[in-house]
């Protein structure tokens, strides 16, 4: 709740200076603003003027360096996140590779799947013609599309799954510091 | 080079005080600063740079709620900040940590 008719002029100035100041997400700046109104208002009602105030708390952009320099120091080193992104990344890059051979698979049994049901679909996909003058004589030239999913999906799992192992063990081993 | 004992070892009492503080009854950041202050002859002497962020991190890992309140008559909303039983159960289990090291740093320093 964010209210700027609340308390004299002076002091919401100061308070938007502060917020204009903090080098923090959205979110952090606006509880200190509400904090901020919410014990300057304190401090009028028991009885500090608001230039005692104002001065008492300091200079905006000292008291918006002190707070982003004491809230910086209880969140988890910009180099965590970075790990912590660099894992998420892994694990998307696993289940993309994962998909893949799933895909390889499918394809390999299909022959199987298309005689039991007898139906007409198939893995094969047209990719050429030769030969193609006129209709009667036209050859396709097939290929199984998802056929050379294989080792490169498999790769691509191997590398993720080395990476992610060697994440989590660096992040677990860092939380327990 | 004494100020950075003093600092540090401060630090490292604050948030237990001040979350013991808040289990008595629901407070805001002014009333904890005055408290701290009158009760520890200044040597508790807050500023909002510091207090702001030890109540943040409280909030987010759950010790603590916060939220406004109307003030009777014509006074201002002030926001409150209250403790949730898993602060309880955090301010416990801190205490006894606190004890546990009090009681090792005497043996130490030979006054035990």
């Amino acid at each position: 709740m964010q209210r700027y008719d609340l308390l004299p002029p002076e002091a919401e100035k100061y308070v938007k200076q502060v917020y204009q100041e903090l080098r923090l997400p959205r979110g952090l700046r606006t509880r200190v603003v509400a904090d901020l109104q919410s014990d300057i208002a304190a401090a009028l009602e028991a009885g500090e003027s608001t230039a005692q105030i104002v001065a008492r708390m300091g200079p905006p952009a000292e008291l918006a360096a002190e707070l982003s320099r004491n809230y910086q120091s209880t969140q988890p080193s910009g180099r965590q996140q970075g790990l912590r992104i660099a894992r998420g990344g892994a694990w998307m890059l696993l289940f993309a590779s994962s998909a893949g051979l799933l895909l390889w698979l499918i394809q390999l049994v299909w022959p199987l799947i298309y005689r039991v049901t007898g139906g007409s679909l198939g893995f094969a996909g047209s990719i050429g013609i030769i030969g193609g003058a006129d209709g009667p004589t036209r050859i396709f030239v097939t290929t199984s599309v998802t056929g050379g999913l294989f080792w490169p999906c498999l790769l691509v799992l191997a590398i993720a799954l080395v990476i992610l192992l060697c994440l989590n063990r660096q992040l677990h081993r860092e939380k327990n510091d | 080079m004494q100020d950075r004992y003093y600092r540090q070892m401060k630090k490292g009492v604050l948030e237990l005080v001040i979350l013991q503080l808040i289990s008595h009854q629901p407070t805001y950041g002014y009333q904890l600063i005055s408290t701290l202050e009158s009760g520890s002859n200044g040597l508790f002497a807050l500023k909002e740079g510091t207090l702001y962020p030890i109540l943040y991190r409280l909030e987010d890992d759950g010790a603590i709620t916060s939220r406004w309140e109307e003030q009777p008559g014509r006074g201002v909303p002030k926001k409150y900040y209250t403790i949730t039983e898993q602060g309880r159960r955090q301010l416990c289990d801190m205490r006894q940590l606190w004890q546990a090291l009090c009681r090792s740093t005497d043996h130490f320093l030979g006054e035990e």
